[in-house]
């Protein structure tokens, strides 16, 4: 049963504690996943930007089994908490080396998987770029050489650390490469410098990797994406192991675990301005095709 | 010039053109103003736009600090109209690159309004600012780089972004190709306004005319009329308000003329009737000046109607008594504000005759109450007067006929009366000559006096008969109504039928009227002989009633009086003749008063509707009380007199003492036989006598005589001379002449011709010796 923060005293139980600092689509299409699986009474925490001290009041007086947390401000707000209480936290990029009472779900990609589209979409390339802030991506970069190099693909990596470094990167990269891969780093890419990144794809015929639906909406041509839900799901299935050895005393490594379940977007108008012919067996594999009437000409 | 400014079309013109001239402006002036702003608004939307459309082109090569993108972009702004410069700021406020027009001289930004930190205040904050002077627009946009929230929102398919300011640019625009467009628009509107507004007023004036030209043809129309053209009519131009009302103004000069000619008929009417009326007519205002004369009354005044009506005063017209006489009128008149009558005398200017007017002058009061004039109606009753006077004659006249008509009747009975006297005077007188001749005069004495008797008798009934004559004298005194009845006895018994018996109710103590007596006297006599002839030759009792009672309206109703004597009630005298004769009918007694109406064969009908006359002339009343075979009663009301208190107490007569008189009388009469018995009686008191036959002589015996005559005894007709001649003649020898008329006539109609007073007194014929030493010895001593 979920319930809301604002009813402390139906909260004074055990159960799950769920804290997101916003209320939006994304979380609480992954809390019905979790809800789905952990079918313990849940307590819903919304925090403030200013003070949570009601919050923490309630949730210390709750003693709850288990704290689900939904992005970064969440775990931070719950690391503060200062309990050995489970934690499973979800919708967090680049997390601090997990604590011993802390589990999750990742939310990048395998970049295996996207590697392996990429050249299912365009067979031929031999240089991918990408532009990365090192404080940010460096592990990512590191994953994604040892897969390029499984492949002789060369990973032509630009670190950067401002906007304008990742402005100058882009433009310097962009003859040089066959594919661009976009880091899910803010430091690296700006709303100007992504349109001006597709504008140069378009223009020099290279594939650009999205991170979200939203990018290939926007012109880049497939991204990998995680389901909402099924990252709750999953999450769900975390906690129950979780309380399950905890219930036994057994204490289990701290892990964030990969995405078991992801979705691929496509953007055919992208494909033909880039001259890729789209293969049938990626077609069906995708979730979402952009512009939204390509699927039924496909 | 003033006619035209305020005519009605020139005000209807000047008030639209008063609202047409500022309204006009003010839309002009709206209009430009309003295009004013649009070309501003349109220059800072211009100027926002170019600064925003910069930031964000600017964007990328502020990231890639790209000075080739930069000076590309800025030449690209250069090139639009109106840009003065444009400035590239980074997110420090340094300049990055500025157009070779910019005004900034260093390499850092700074408005020179606002210090540093307000302007970094603004670039943090992202905000656009615009700013403008008199010839120069300024406006800046912050150059925004927009980035995912967090890292973890690239992934999340959210639109979660932040903003983060990385530059600014400065541009400035020049006003002076809006500037030049809102003057060439502010000349285009005042040659518009000003070709509009002329061709408004020209329209006004069309339209003012338009509306009142039906109005001016009326005004004229109305002109017309004020001059007395009733004949004109409005021509009626369309079927607007203005029509209608000239319409109707058409169908009232269609009544007001008919009113006209009707009035002009009725005011000729009045005017010929006014003029021929037998009254005078006329107005004048309070200065006296004649406002209205009708022509007969301007006629009798012998001055035209123009005279009177061109001077500023009547009185100019008028002779000097006139003017005076109606001028005093007219200031009562003014002065009370009252109607005022007068009668005035004014004299026919043709005819030369005196006309009697009535007078009647009444105020004019104007709205506010005050007497403005008067109104003036003369009423000639000349004529009027004169048949008053006639009439009043013809009454006398009637009266008289009638009182001779009587004595008619009474000849028969006198001259018996008399017969009988004379019979016994001529006896006794025969007697008596008789025994003188044989010597027995002794005896004579018995004879002599049933002589005198006789004579005394006579000479009763002469006096009653001359009293009963009355020649119509009209003499109102206080009378005793029983005396009055009790002196005429003789005269009402010689009068009625020998086997009719008279019985008098006769008391004394009755109130006194105010009668003439005369009169009195013949209504008595009228009603006694009207009832002998009632009763006719058969037996029969007249009843002669007199009383006092005291009679109440309702009694007084039964009443036949004159019709303008309201009968008072109070206390009457009064005088009842009953009859035991045939009685009247009712016509008959409906006829009776009237003149000329009688049962008589002889009678001329005067009688009964003199007695009428007489008792409304005294304001008595007349009762009449008769039934067929019983009888007439006559009731005759006289009111009391006012003096009634005042009865004459009866005369008491003295015993006459014995007197002697001396010197000589002088005894003028034309009958020997007077002159000898008067001379006799006169002797015996001791007087000489002188006699003389006329007047002449009777002048001449006084101026042989003068010295001796204490006293003249003047007979009053006489041949040559009468008595009054004589008196004269006598007067202009010695005006201290004592003259004592003697006549058969009574005194007033003997002494008439007479200075009263100067007469030393009067004696009746005939007279006894001691009436004749009365009134000798009262002049002489």
């Amino acid at each position: 049963m979920l319930t809301s923060c604002l009813l402390p005293a139906l909260a004074a139980a055990d159960g799950i504690a769920v804290i997101s600092h916003v209320d939006i689509a994304p979380y609480r299409a992954a809390i019905d996943g979790f809800q789905q699986q952990v079918h313990l009474p849940m307590t819903r925490y919304l925090l403030n930007k200013s003070d949570n001290t009601t919050v923490r009041d309630t949730i210390h007086a709750q003693q709850p089994d288990l704290i689900f947390v939904l992005g970064r401000p969440a775990l931070k707000f719950a690391r503060t908490l200062q309990q050995a209480t489970p934690i499973v936290l979800v919708f967090v990029l680049h997390p601090e080396p997990l604590r011993t009472n802390e589990a999750g779900v990742a939310m990048t990609v395998a970049p295996a998987l996207q590697l392996k589209t990429l050249l299912a979409l365009s067979p031929n390339i031999q240089t991918i770029g990408t532009t990365y802030n090192p404080k940010k991506s460096a592990s990512l970069i590191t994953q994604i050489k040892k897969e390029t190099a499984a492949h002789n693909i060369q990973l032509l990596s630009d670190p950067i650390s401002t906007h304008a470094e990742a402005a100058q990167s882009v433009q310097r990269i962009t003859s040089k490469v066959d594919a661009i891969w976009i880091m899910p780093d803010t430091t690296a890419l700006t709303t100007t410098l992504f349109q001006q990144m597709i504008r140069l794809s378009w223009q020099h015929a290279i594939p650009v990797i999205g991170l979200a639906p939203k990018h290939v909406r926007k012109g880049c041509l497939f991204a990998l994406s995680f389901d909402n839900r099924a990252v709750g799901t999953q999450a769900g299935h975390l906690a129950n192991h979780i309380l399950h050895h905890h219930a036994h005393h057994k204490r289990t490594p701290p892990q964030l675990e990969p995405l078991q379940t992801n979705r691929l977007s496509l953007n055919t108008q992208t494909a033909k301005i880039l001259g890729l012919h789209i293969p049938p067996q990626i077609m069906k594999q995708a979730s979402r095709i952009y512009p939204v009437h390509a699927r039924e000409t496909h | 010039m003033n006619k035209i400014f305020y005519s009605l079309r020139s005000r209807i013109f000047f008030a639209i053109a008063a609202l047409l001239v500022p309204a006009s402006l003010l839309l002009s002036w709206l209009a430009i103003h309003q295009q004013t702003e649009f070309f501003e608004q349109t220059l800072i939307e211009r100027g926002q736009v170019f600064a925003r459309h910069m930031a964000y082109g600017a964007e990328l090569s502020i990231l890639t600090k790209d000075p080739i993108s930069l000076n590309s972009l800025l030449h690209k702004v250069m090139h639009e109209k109106d840009i003065l410069y444009a400035e590239i700021y980074d997110s420090e406020g340094t300049l990055i690159t500025a157009s070779s027009s910019s005004s900034s001289a260093g390499d850092s930004y700074q408005d020179p309004d606002l210090d540093l930190d307000t302007e970094q205040a603004r670039i943090s904050n992202k905000e656009e600012w615009f700013r403008r002077d008199a010839h120069t627009y300024e406006f800046e946009a912050p150059v925004i780089s927009e980035i995912a929230s967090s890292d973890e929102d690239m992934l999340l398919n959210t639109n979660k972004t932040r903003q983060d300011v990385i530059g600014m640019v400065h541009i400035a625009l020049s006003n002076q190709s809006i500037q030049s467009s809102i003057n060439q628009l502010v000349l285009q509107g005042i040659i518009v306004l000003l070709l509009l507004l002329a061709a408004a007023l020209v329209v006004t004036w069309w339209l003012a005319q338009l509306l009142t030209q039906q109005l001016k043809q009326i005004g004229d129309v109305a002109r017309k009329i004020e001059d007395g053209e009733f004949d004109q009519r409005i021509t009626i131009i369309g079927n607007d308000e203005t029509a209608t009302l000239a319409a109707a103004l058409n169908r009232m000069l269609n009544m007001l003329s008919e009113h006209d000619n009707k009035l002009h008929a009725q005011q000729r009417i009045m005017q010929t009737i006014l003029d021929q009326a037998p009254i005078g007519v006329w107005m004048l205002n309070i200065d006296g000046k004649v406002q209205f004369i009708n022509q007969s009354f301007a006629h009798t005044l012998g001055i035209t109607e123009q005279q009177l009506l061109q001077v500023e005063h009547y009185k100019t017209l008028l002779s000097t008594k006139v003017a005076n006489q109606c001028m005093e009128s007219d200031h009562i008149c003014f002065n009370s504000g009252k109607v005022h009558h007068s009668m005035e005398q004014i004299t026919d200017a043709e005819s030369g005759i005196i006309h009697s007017f009535d007078i009647i002058k009444a105020p004019v009061h104007n709205d506010q109450g005050e007497i403005e004039g008067l109104i003036g109606l003369a009423i000639d009753i000349t004529s009027r007067i004169q048949a008053e006077e006639e009439k009043a004659s013809m009454q006398k006249q009637v009266e008289h006929t009638q009182r001779l008509e009587s004595l008619g009747v009474l000849a028969g009975g006198i001259a018996h009366d008399f017969n009988n006297i004379l019979t016994a005077i001529m006896g006794n007188a025969a007697l008596a000559e008789r025994k003188i001749a044989s010597g027995g005069s002794e005896t004579c004495g018995k004879y002599m006096k049933n002589i005198a008797q006789s004579s005394e008798k006579a000479a009763l009934l002469c006096k009653q008969m001359l009293a009963y004559s009355g020649k119509g004298h009209f003499i109102i005194k206080p009378l005793n109504l029983t005396a009055m009845v009790s002196g005429i006895t003789s005269l009402l018994e010689v009068s009625i039928q020998r086997t009719i018996q008279l019985h008098y109710t006769l008391p004394e103590d009755i109130g006194l009227i105010e009668a003439d007596e005369a009169q009195v006297q013949q209504v008595i006599m009228n009603l006694v002989i009207n009832a002998s002839d009632a009763i006719g030759e058969q037996n029969g009792t007249i009843s002669i009633v007199t009383g006092e009672l005291e009679a109440d309206i309702d009694y007084l109703s039964h009443a036949i009086a004159h019709a303008d004597d309201k009968l008072k009630a109070g206390r009457y005298i009064f005088l009842e003749v009953s009859d035991s004769g045939c009685g009247m009918d009712q016509t008959t007694q409906q006829k009776l008063f009237e003149p000329f109406f009688t049962t008589k064969f002889t009678g001329r009908g005067l009688g009964m509707s003199a007695v009428l006359g007489i008792v409304r002339g005294h304001h008595g009343a007349m009762m009449l009380y008769s039934e067929i075979g019983k009888g007439t009663t006559f009731k005759v009301l006289f009111p009391v007199a006012s003096s009634s208190a005042a009865t004459a107490a009866p005369h008491a007569t003295a015993e006459p003492t014995p007197w002697r008189g001396s010197g000589t009388i002088l005894i003028v009469d034309d009958e020997e036989t007077i002159r000898e018995t008067a001379a006799s009686m006169i002797e015996e008191m001791g007087f000489h006598i002188v006699t003389a036959c006329d007047g002449l002589d009777g002048v001449e015996r006084y101026r042989q005589h003068q010295q001796e005559i204490v006293a003249i005894l003047l007979d009053m007709t006489m041949p040559n001379l009468d008595g009054a001649g004589c008196f004269l003649a006598l007067k202009k020898i010695n005006p201290q002449v004592k003259v004592i008329l003697s006549s058969g006539y009574n005194e007033q109609d003997s002494t008439k011709n007479f200075d009263s007073q100067a007469l030393a007194g009067f004696i009746q014929k005939p007279y006894w010796p001691d009436a004749l030493e009365n009134i000798l010895r009262k002049v002489l001593t």
